[in-house]
């Protein structure tokens, strides 16, 4: 990659390439130089993202002055230099290479998946001669079956090592290596076993033959009949943007976004966008059988044909009665983070104008409206964006397993740090242990102890002195245990980088500690200083989008709900009708009141945050309390079956709309698919209910909805939702399907308008009213007293989750359930990686995997909330010990 | 104006003595070329197998997208055709084919052939779509020219894992 | 005093490894691995160095090295001679590389980077794995002090304080009297800290290979002594820039390092005297193959072919008539005998048409089939090939096959052409030196004895297959 960034103030080189004169930073390779002005030098073992291998020499080129030709890929650019990547020499050396990498090729490309996107087949084109003039036996490997996702087929390799080095460089895990040697090079994992990290499926894309491919994908369809649709990943707040390549509406596979060749859009082999196992492979869930397919009213049975206009008629009639019967706040609306913010913004119009009231949240997954008030200030705080990292100095991690939940932010940190573009330091009871390899110093504390120690940083760094004092390094150490050297150069790090930003995970803050944590962290960043910033992850995909539309009791859409000029903004945009200002509840405040009966009806858009609930019993009394339960959703659930009107939505790959990740982006989501059977796109659904309701809403389409929306956020997006639809559904690829013609017009009518193919808008959506120093009033902290290890936990992306758990190709893959112990505390248990160990919690006993690493601070242990069946809402004022035995006998 | 008509006349009796062109289908039916494009035959090897893979080469050289496939994967039991890969679905819409001959040239396996076949009268849509039963050669048939044994897989090379 | 890193195999493997390179070269190698019984004929007035009474009987202890003026020149130069003077001294000298390249020594350690201020190492390269070449064992395992001198000299002029002896696993006697050699000098305040009472540091650690070829190949064996797969790396950089552990390191041959204590005692003057202008100094040649004497034999760089093989080496076995040389282990051109009268010398070798190498000689007679010869070589090549990059991995591995075919008397008419169409095509364009030594031998042989190979091909089988020597 022509590091700009690590070769600081690069001076310029001219040189020329073919006769062409041209002038690019030094140390840029005469590979790079060449593309920039589209001279397009083949290659195979070269890649932007990785190291140089040099080993494929097909991008030989002839360089005045040596004697020898040269690799165009390792060389950097002289002052002068004149370089030649066409005469009949480099040709002559071309067609060499060629003939040497197909002599033991077994030419299978008609069986081959990599047919019609392979680099062989691309190059030999132009390089590669008619007939053969190899008349031995080839070399033939058997067929090994080491990776659940990953097809191995060892006679295509080239040995270009690309899949090598991204496992050891990017993904840090030495996992894949080179064989044998000589002719019998082969390319395998170390004891034959899987490539476990999240992101092993970019070796697919990465591979430039058609060794390594992809398992789920294969022989499904050739890659010319797929459809691509450009769209963004729905699973987590990294916000990548994806393509799906489908084929009668069915996601085959997913990739990062593909690029234009000649026309046509084919597979980026030599992108650096790099997306990870979930996004890659759990996409299809499209064609589940699990999906609901037709509206349920439950008084006629969950079998009775339903149609919608009975289903909606119903729903309607439900919440007027309780309108009329008890007044517009007996009802309350809850929506998934993980809907569109369109919908949001639909639904929440639905809560204010149609039926009254400001009882409207996201936050069903909350347990206390504690944590709600501290989820209010992180996200209104949050003003960090990572889009850009050459232009941040240093980044400080606070309490965030990002590789779990959002693992391509946590990748593009990590590499920054690598290439020491970027400073990385790691703060908290539980640190992400991939990231902390790269990580300048980490600082691990006690979950009770985290406001104090920001505390202590913030104190250390607001005095004068150059120096840190001991006396504030040494709270800092006494907090959290570590060296003198490693909190002196955090502090220095801190206090010396221009420009930063503070992620910090809110998944991981605890209710009574919530709002502490937040506040320290507001007046940390207002310490360090004008150039830092603040960003929040949510492991939702579009909990951003809904804070920014409003779908929550104190905000609107664009501003909070004391803005009197929003309010006056709305009642005019909205027909004029004046709104109910008072305040609403909170999604914790709304599931009390359910229960205790002051609620009576409630419509949820989507039930995945209810199902995140650390007490489901309360849940489920709360619903079952209700006298009107509405539901909007795509798959059955416990949610679903309290409801007593449900209505099948449409799933990602089948609506249009937009998503705001933890950064701000906002992003487009495509359509490419009909919902199947009954189901329908929600912003038609929330529509209907609207209208069957008494208020009919004005929109005609969904760009109508996104133009108001966006009219209403600061700061104005400047493009239309047409405009933000990622370049390239494939207008050139014909759409073929004999069997089953409806198809035919679902993906016509997905198509969209493409942009020019370097344009592509982003827009950020930011609210960041930054507060000033908050005060120091610090609640004590409880901890469960007595013997036995600190409990943490957080959910992870592999969870069994709402929508990801039930994708087919992934659910086998799903971690089993592991606890995460540190290094000083297995010493003590005896226990390694893979041990099985007991967990003792009260009555309780689990059995989990060990996995020994430095993520959780030495006395805490850690578990993935979404993997295991713990009693945690029990633990939210007061944080649980658990003890731990190791099972002898048994490996996990 | 006698002599005219005489003229026409002498033209229309000339043929008549002519040896005739058509023939009394369906009673007679044609010699056709060699080279004749009718409907699709699925070939197979000596010893049963498939030869089609499954490639969908024919489906992208079809000018008329007559021709849609799904392959899928053989299992070391009950092999279709040798290799990995045959295909599970293959359908042509005999109304859509313009019996190009496109396919058969596309074919990297010789496992399409335009047969002599013509005779393809239907009174349903839904009949003109031929599956592979109704395109594979029966074994009785023999295999015509490609009568050769499948090349399965090869042994790995000595000292290879 | 071990290397932490050090990735040994017990010395009782090496008798199953040194059994497979006998097996795979076939009776070129059996002549090599020999010691000259008789290294000096009479008309040579030359003195030995490095073969200085060679057919003793185990390693020559310190004490009784030193008592014959050995460790002198190291102390010479910790106490009179600057580092930078005593690179000027080599570089005056004329000292070429003795590992095959022939790169002025001098030049190189002037490479290194100046004003540097983190470690910076020396590297000894002992993976002696050139087939027809065994100069560097006899030092070794007779003289090892002489290395260490030289290696200890050669650190002070390049400021190193670490130097490691990459050995090739195969020379377990080597490897153990380097072992005793080192602890010798360890007791006697030769290495460690403080050398010789001055402000001079080395540590000295050996390094056992485990068989491979390439690792003999600079940057493979960096590779290899870092604990990784012994792969070439790209250069640039060099490793005189960035090297062993990505630092500035200086690799030489065994035979290099143990010429300098020789240069620093008796002047740069003395050693410019022994040889010609551009290649000074006095050299080892092992001569092998169908010679009555073979054996490695020390002369001045003056020396001719003719003189080596006849006079020293004793001529052709059983006086059969010559029918090639190569001139500089295998990776080099084969010679007729129309070159017997070019000296031995990197610019004499040169103008005949071939390299100096390592000038490990193997002398073929009449009996020999050539193309059998190239068939042997370039099954040893696809067997060493690392398989990094395409030309050599597949180059070596189509050459070996095509070779095997004609061989046998199965091979195509065309393939003649085809056969050096490849080793145009992986001439020049590999990684490391190796696809470009796998070439010669086919090419040189194709050139010089084209016959041969028509004669198999139009005979259907080997025409010399009933010979002696097959």
């Amino acid at each position: 990659m022509p590091d700009a960034a690590t070769t600081q103030k690069t001076s310029n080189v001219t040189l020329t390439i073919d006769g062409r004169s041209l002038t690019v930073p030094e140390g840029t390779m005469i590979i790079e130089a060449a593309k920039s002005i589209g001279i397009y030098i083949p290659h195979y073992c070269y890649h932007p993202a990785l190291s140089i291998a040099g080993s494929c020499r097909l991008c030989l080129v002839e360089i005045k002055g040596m004697p020898k030709l040269q690799i165009a890929c390792s060389i950097p650019v002289k002052e002068g230099m004149e370089v030649f990547t066409n005469t009949e020499e480099v040709k002559d050396a071309r067609i060499g290479m060629m003939e040497f990498l197909l002599a033991n090729h077994p030419l299978d490309c008609p069986v081959c998946d990599r047919g019609g996107e392979c680099m062989l087949q691309r190059f030999s084109v132009d390089y590669g001669i008619a007939h053969t003039r190899f008349m031995d036996q080839k070399r033939r490997f058997r067929k090994p079956q080491f990776d659940p996702l990953i097809d191995i087929e060892r006679n295509r390799c080239i040995l270009c090592t690309r899949c090598v080095r991204f496992c050891d460089e990017i993904a840090g895990e030495h996992v894949m290596g080179v064989f044998n040697r000589g002719e019998q090079n082969y390319i395998g994992t170390y004891g034959d076993g899987p490539v476990s990290n999240i992101f092993s499926g970019n070796v697919i894309d990465l591979c430039p033959v058609g060794t390594l491919t992809s398992k789920p994908f294969r022989f499904q369809a050739r890659v010319w009949e797929l459809h691509q649709l450009q769209t963004t990943c729905p699973y987590c707040a990294s916000g990548c943007p994806v393509t799906c390549w489908t084929r009668d509406g069915k996601v085959c596979r997913t990739t990062p976004p593909i690029r234009k060749d000649k026309g046509k859009y084919v597979l980026d082999e030599d992108t650096t966008e790099f997306i990870c196992n979930q996004g890659r492979f759990g996409l299809d869930i499209g064609h589940h059988a699990e999906r609901l397919r037709h509206p349920i009213i439950r008084n006629n049975g969950p079998d009775a044909p339903v149609t919608w206009d009975e289903a909606i008629q119903a729903a309607a009639q439900g919440l007027r009665r309780i309108r009329n019967e008890h007044g517009p706040q007996a009802v309350a609306f809850l929506a998934s983070p993980s809907a569109t913010c369109e919908e949001l913004y639909l639904f929440q119009r639905l809560a204010r104008s149609v039926i009254g009231t400001n009882n409207i949240d996201w936050r069903g997954h909350l347990a206390s409206p504690d944590i709600a008030a501290a989820f209010s200030l992180a996200m209104s705080t949050a003003n960090g964006m990572l889009d850009d990292l050459s232009e941040i100095e240093c980044v400080l991690v606070l309490n965030c397993d990002l590789l779990h939940e959002a693992p391509v932010t946590a990748l593009k940190l990590r590499e920054a740090a690598r290439k020491a573009n970027i400073e990385l330091l790691l703060l908290g009871h539980h640190i992400d242990s991939w990231l902390a390899t790269h990580a300048k110093a980490y600082l691990q504390c006690l979950p009770d102890q985290e406001h104090a120690l920001i505390y202590a940083l913030d104190q250390a760094i607001a005095k004068a002195e150059p120096e840190p004092t001991s006396a504030d390094v040494d709270t800092i150490r006494e907090l959290s245990g570590a060296g003198k050297e490693t909190v002196e150069s955090l502090i220095t790090s801190l206090r010396s980088a221009g420009s930063g930003v503070i992620v910090y995970g809110v998944s991981e803050i605890w209710s009574h500690l919530a709002s502490t944590v937040v506040d320290d962290l507001v007046a940390l960043r207002n310490t360090l200083g004008p150039q830092w910033a603040l960003l929040p992850v949510n492991p939702e995909r579009n909990a951003s989008g809904a804070f920014a539309t409003g779908c929550q009791s104190d905000r609107l859409p664009g501003s909070g709900c004391d803005n009197q000029k929003t309010w006056e903004k709305l009642e005019s945009l909205w027909g004029k009708v004046p709104l109910v200002r008072a305040a609403g509840l909170s999604a914790p405040d709304i599931l009390e009141q359910a229960s205790l009966g002051e609620i009576k009806g409630l419509v949820v858009l989507g039930s995945d945050a209810l199902l995140r609930h650390p007490k489901p019993e309360r849940v489920n009394q709360a619903l079952k309390t209700l006298e009107h339960l509405v539901v909007i959703d795509v798959f059955p659930s416990s949610t679903t079956e309290q409801a007593h009107v449900v209505l099948p939505g449409a799933l990602f790959t089948e609506k249009d709309g937009t998503y705001i990740d933890a950064e701000g982006r906002l992003a487009r989501l495509c359509k490419g698919d009909d919902p199947p059977e009954d189901a329908r796109d929600n912003w038609q659904i929330l529509g209907e209910l609207a209208k069957a309701l008494g208020t009919e809403f004005p929109y005609q389409r969904l760009d109508d909805v996104f133009a108001e929306l966006m009219n209403l956020l600061h700061p104005p997006c400047p493009f239309t939702l047409e405009e933000l639809a990622p370049e390239g559904p494939g207008a050139e690829c014909p759409i073929r399907c004999i069997t089953k013609p409806s198809d035919r017009f679902h993906v016509l009518a997905g198509k969209y308008h493409a942009l020019a193919s370097s344009f592509r808008p982003t827009c950020h959506v930011r609210f960041a009213e930054l507060p000033t120093a908050h005060a120091e009033e610090k609640i004590p902290p409880t901890v469960e007293s007595g013997p036995g290890l600190i409990l943490t936990w957080a959910p992870i992306l592999q969870g069994r989750d709402h929508w990801g758990g039930r994708s087919p190709t992934m659910a086998p893959l799903r971690p089993s359930p592991y606890i995460e112990i540190h290094p000083s505390n297995a010493k003590e248990l005896a226990v390694q990686t893979g041990d099985a160990v007991e967990l003792r919690m009260g009555e309780l006993r689990l059995l989990l995997r060990a996995i020994v690493c430095a993520g959780p601070a030495p006395g805490t242990v850690h578990v993935a909330s979404n993997l295991v069946d713990l009693p945690l809402g029990d633990y939210l004022t007061r944080l649980p010990r658990v003890q731990l035995k190791k099972v002898e006998g048994k490996q996990t | 104006m006698l002599l005219e008509f005489l003229k026409g006349l002498a033209v229309t009796f000339r043929h008549i003595f002519k040896p005739h062109i058509t023939v009394l289908y369906p009673e007679q039916k044609r010699v056709d070329a060699p080279i004749f494009r009718g409907k699709h035959k699925l070939n197979r090897y000596a010893d049963g197998q498939e030869r089609c893979v499954g490639c969908a080469l024919c489906a992208s050289a079809c000018p008329s997208e007559a021709i849609y496939l799904e392959a899928a994967e053989n299992t070391p039991e009950h092999p279709v055709s040798p290799g990995e890969r045959y295909a599970e679905l293959y359908q042509i819409n005999l109304l859509r084919c313009i019996f190009c001959g496109y396919c058969e040239e596309a074919c990297p396996e010789n496992a399409i052939v335009l047969g002599p076949e013509y005779e393809l009268a239907g009174t349903r849509r839904e009949e003109f779509v031929m599956n592979k039963e109704d395109m594979l050669v029966k074994p009785e048939e023999g295999f015509g020219e490609y009568d050769v044994e499948a090349v399965h897989e090869l042994p790995a090379t000595e000292g290879l894992p | 005093m071990n290397c932490p890193y050090k990735i040994g195999v017990g010395p009782r493997n090496y008798a199953k490894l040194q059994w497979r390179i006998f097996h795979t070269l076939g009776p070129y190698c059996r002549g090599v691995l020999l010691y000259a019984r008789e290294t000096m004929s009479n008309q040579n007035p030359f003195k030995p160095v490095m073969l200085h009474d060679v057919d003793r009987k185990g390693y020559e202890p310190l004490a009784e090295y030193r008592a014959r003026g050995g460790y002198k020149a190291l102390e010479k130069v910790l106490t009179r001679v600057a580092p930078d003077d005593v690179t000027e001294i080599v570089k005056q000298s004329g000292l070429r590389g003795r590992g095959g390249a022939g790169f002025p020594a001098g030049v190189k350690w002037s490479f290194l980077p100046k004003g540097y201020q983190g470690p910076r190492y020396l590297v000894c390269n002992a993976d002696e794995g050139e087939p027809g070449t065994c100069k560097d064992r006899p030092i070794m395992e007779k003289h090892p002090h002489l290395l260490l001198e030289g290696m200890a000299i050669t650190c002070y002029a390049i400021k190193a304080k670490v130097a490691y002896i990459y050995v090739r696993g195969e020379y377990y006697t080597a490897i153990e009297v380097l072992e005793k050699a080192i602890d010798e000098a360890y007791k006697a305040g030769l290495l460690g800290k403080g050398i010789l009472g001055k402000e001079f540091d080395l540590d000295i650690y050996v390094h056992p290979g485990a068989g491979a070829y390439i690792c003999g190949e600079e940057t493979a064996l960096l590779d290899s002594l870092e604990g990784k797969r012994g792969y070439p790396r790209l250069k640039p950089p060099f490793p005189a820039v960035e090297g062993l552990y990505r630092r500035p390191t200086i690799i030489n041959n065994v035979e290099t390092l143990a010429s300098i204590p020789s240069i620093i005692e008796k002047g740069p003057e003395w050693f410019r005297s022994l040889g010609r202008e551009k290649s000074s100094g006095f050299k080892i040649y092992p001569v092998s193959g169908h010679v009555k004497r073979p054996g490695n034999y020390e002369v001045p760089m003056k020396t001719t072919l003719r003189q080596l093989i006849y006079d020293h080496a004793g001529g052709i076995r059983n006086d059969r008539k010559l029918k090639a040389i190569i001139p500089g282990g295998i990776s080099t051109q084969v010679l007729t005998p129309d070159s017997l009268d070019a000296i031995a010398d990197f610019e004499g070798i040169a103008e005949a048409g071939s390299l100096l190498g390592s000038a490990g000689i193997i002398v073929m007679d009449e009996t020999v089939c050539m193309v059998w010869v190239a068939m042997k070589l370039s099954r040893f090549y696809h067997h060493e090939s690392c398989g990094q990059c395409t030309p050599c991995r597949e180059g070596t591995a189509w050459i070996r096959k095509i070779m095997e075919r004609m061989e046998r008397g199965q091979g195509r008419p065309e393939e003649i052409d085809l056969l050096l169409d490849l080793c145009h095509k992986i001439n020049a364009r590999s990684i490391c030196p190796l696809g470009d030594g796998a070439t010669p031998c086919i090419i040189s042989t194709i050139q010089h004895f084209r016959h041969e190979y028509e004669q198999h091909i139009s005979m259907g089988r080997c025409p010399f297959r009933s010979t002696e020597a097959h």
